[in-house]
């Protein structure tokens, strides 16, 4: 019934001797939902520092567990407006769902945000820069309630989607004890700048989470 | 031309107005077309409802794990999360992750490494595939993953550290993303793209891995305008690697012996010498004390506490400014009366010395 926790499948035999010897006691102090199946891997042993230097050689964590989102949908359509309005509504881009199902302690994640500017589909000359939209995240909704949940970074501030920055940070988990999920519906609103040509206009924007 | 999208919603609105006309004209065929939809839509839910079923409840996703931990850190929570080595320059290591679909429809998943930043307490990866000197020692073994409804694949990350590479940490993720497929609509669209990843921390050098070590140096109580409490400290990186802390306040010793907490911390991500405030926000029910407060931190396997005692009574540091002017003012006005009774007094009871010889004076004349 017991399965051996690590199989040294190269190396030589006193490296394997002092990996094994080494290994059992840490694999002790590992999660009980992170069962370990036999495999370990030395990677490249001939220009590593060696096995006695511990890092090429891995274990395996067999639990099913994922950090996951929702897949996006196709386009969102946010309207059309005049030069000078503002347009947007509430939701208007669908749920964003994280869901974490590593069996973590602490199950940390963060979720961030960005755009690229609005191209005109026809003259790719034509851009509305990200920066005249906005992202308000809205009311975090997680599962299960209570415990240490996920929070809107922001408030009920909302962000500029510009493109300078890396990204932006909209949604933090930071240690909830064990499976967690969290959904919200961002509010785009674009401020139409009176320079806009007229046309249809595309921005890719992205979830990231990590 | 720049009134032009003025000019289309008018067309919108001019085409609402057909289509009621035509309801007004023809309503056995608008009857006839609601019904048709009603059977269509009926008839997608049948088909749709075993396989959500397979899928399992809620909306279609698809995830990210990783597979190979080092057995050096085993004990690191963190290492089930992210992938964090320490490697010498010439050394090379591969991790597997894995890419599972979690939704009734074949999806089509990129799988790519991308440059990343430590900044203002977040981790964040770097816009679309931007390139750094990690992501050019990466290779996947695959850049995509087509996956049948909930189904699984494995992608091996290699990660090449060059003979030549100078020491330092490094920083970058490798995500899965889909795309949001689908024909633009006339006005202005957003494309959604979605990812999930693994952090990379890496930190290259000769020798063993830099210390890990953070230090919380300040912890403060403040009441916002709207009576919020809010309890801030600030946590510094002082080692030499990155470093991802969250932790708890406990408040002990508060009014009437009251003990409140754990509250849960915002959690901080950490660049070797970057600070950045953690905060917490408690009820607005908790006494303003004065509070014993502790937090203690981790990050990884490494633990930091602090204590300090603080107070949430409004403006508690501007009443005690207050106080100190107040006696100042009082200990003023005290001594400016003395000084004029003082004067008072020495005018009317001591002789005052030019009278008696102008009285004496007064005769000679």
């Amino acid at each position: 019934m017991h399965r051996p926790l690590f199989l040294i499948t190269a190396g030589g035999v006193a490296a394997g001797v002092l990996i094994i010897g080494t290994a059992l006691p840490i694999a002790t102090a590992l999660p009980a939902a992170a069962a370990t199946s036999g495999r370990a891997e030395m990677a490249a042993p001939a220009t590593g520092p060696g096995a006695s230097e511990g890092t090429p050689v891995t274990f395996e964590v067999t639990t099913t567990g994922t950090l996951g989102v929702t897949v996006p949908t196709g386009p969102v359509d946010l309207g059309t407006g005049a030069v000078g309005t503002t347009i947007g509504i509430a939701g208007n881009l669908g749920a964003v769902t994280v869901t974490d199902n590593r069996a973590l302690d602490p199950a940390t994640w963060t979720a961030t945000v960005y755009s690229t500017d609005f191209t005109n589909s026809v003259t790719a000359a034509d851009v509305i820069p990200a920066g005249d939209a906005t992202y308000l995240t809205g009311n975090v909704v997680t599962t299960p309630a209570g415990g240490i949940n996920a929070v809107s970074t922001n408030g009920a501030t909302a962000i500029p989607l510009g493109t300078t920055a890396p990204g932006q940070s909209v949604v933090s988990e930071s240690g909830y004890d064990g499976d967690n999920s969290a959904q919200w519906s961002p509010e785009i609103q674009l401020a139409v700048p009176a320079t806009a040509v007229l046309g249809t206009y595309d921005a890719t924007i992205t979830h990231s989470v990590s | 031309m720049r009134r032009l999208p003025s000019a289309r919603l008018v067309v919108a609105a001019v085409r609402t107005a057909a289509t009621t006309a035509l309801v007004r004209r023809f309503p056995g065929a608008v009857m006839l077309m609601i019904a048709m939809l009603t059977v269509a839509a009926a008839l997608t839910t049948a088909l749709a409802g075993p396989a959500q079923a397979v899928s399992g409840p809620g909306p279609a996703r698809f995830g990210i794990r990783l597979v190979d931990i080092p057995v050096a850190e085993a004990d690191n929570p963190r290492a089930y999360r992210y992938i964090i080595d320490h490697l010498n320059p010439g050394t090379t290591i591969r991790r597997r992750v894995q890419i599972v679909n979690l939704s009734a429809s074949a999806a089509h998943v990129t799988v790519f490494p991308d440059a990343a930043t430590i900044r203002g307490g977040y981790f964040i990866g770097d816009v679309g595939q931007t390139p750094s000197d990690l992501t050019t020692w990466i290779t996947m073994s695959r850049p995509s993953v087509s996956l049948a409804p909930n189904a699984r694949a494995m992608v091996t990350v290699t990660i090449q550290v060059p003979r030549t590479a100078s020491p330092g940490n490094l920083y970058g993720v490798i995500w899965a993303q889909e795309t949001g497929v689908g024909k633009s609509s006339n006005g202005i669209n957003l494309i959604e793209a979605n990812r999930v990843g693994i952090r990379i921390y890496l930190s290259v050098g000769p020798g063993g891995p830099p210390p890990v070590n953070f230090d919380i140096t300040s912890i403060a109580a403040t009441r916002s305008a709207r009576g919020q409490l809010l309890v801030r400290a600030q946590v510094h990186n002082t080692g030499g690697q990155a470093i991802d802390a969250t932790g708890t306040l406990k408040l002990t010793d508060g009014p009437g012996g009251l003990t409140a907490g754990p509250y849960q911390e915002t959690g901080v991500t950490l660049a070797p010498g970057q600070s950045e405030p953690i905060k917490v926000v408690l009820n607005k029910q908790v006494p303003n004390g004065p509070w014993r407060a502790q937090i203690d931190m981790t990050s990884g396997i490494t633990h930091r506490s602090a204590e300090a005692t603080i107070d949430f009574s409004p403006a508690a540091g501007a009443n005690r400014r207050y106080l100190i002017v107040a006696v100042i003012l009082i200990v003023l006005v005290l001594l400016a009366g003395l000084a004029v009774w003082l004067i008072r007094r020495n005018r009317r009871s001591s002789p005052t010395p030019g009278h008696p010889e102008l009285m004496s004076a007064q005769p000679g004349h």
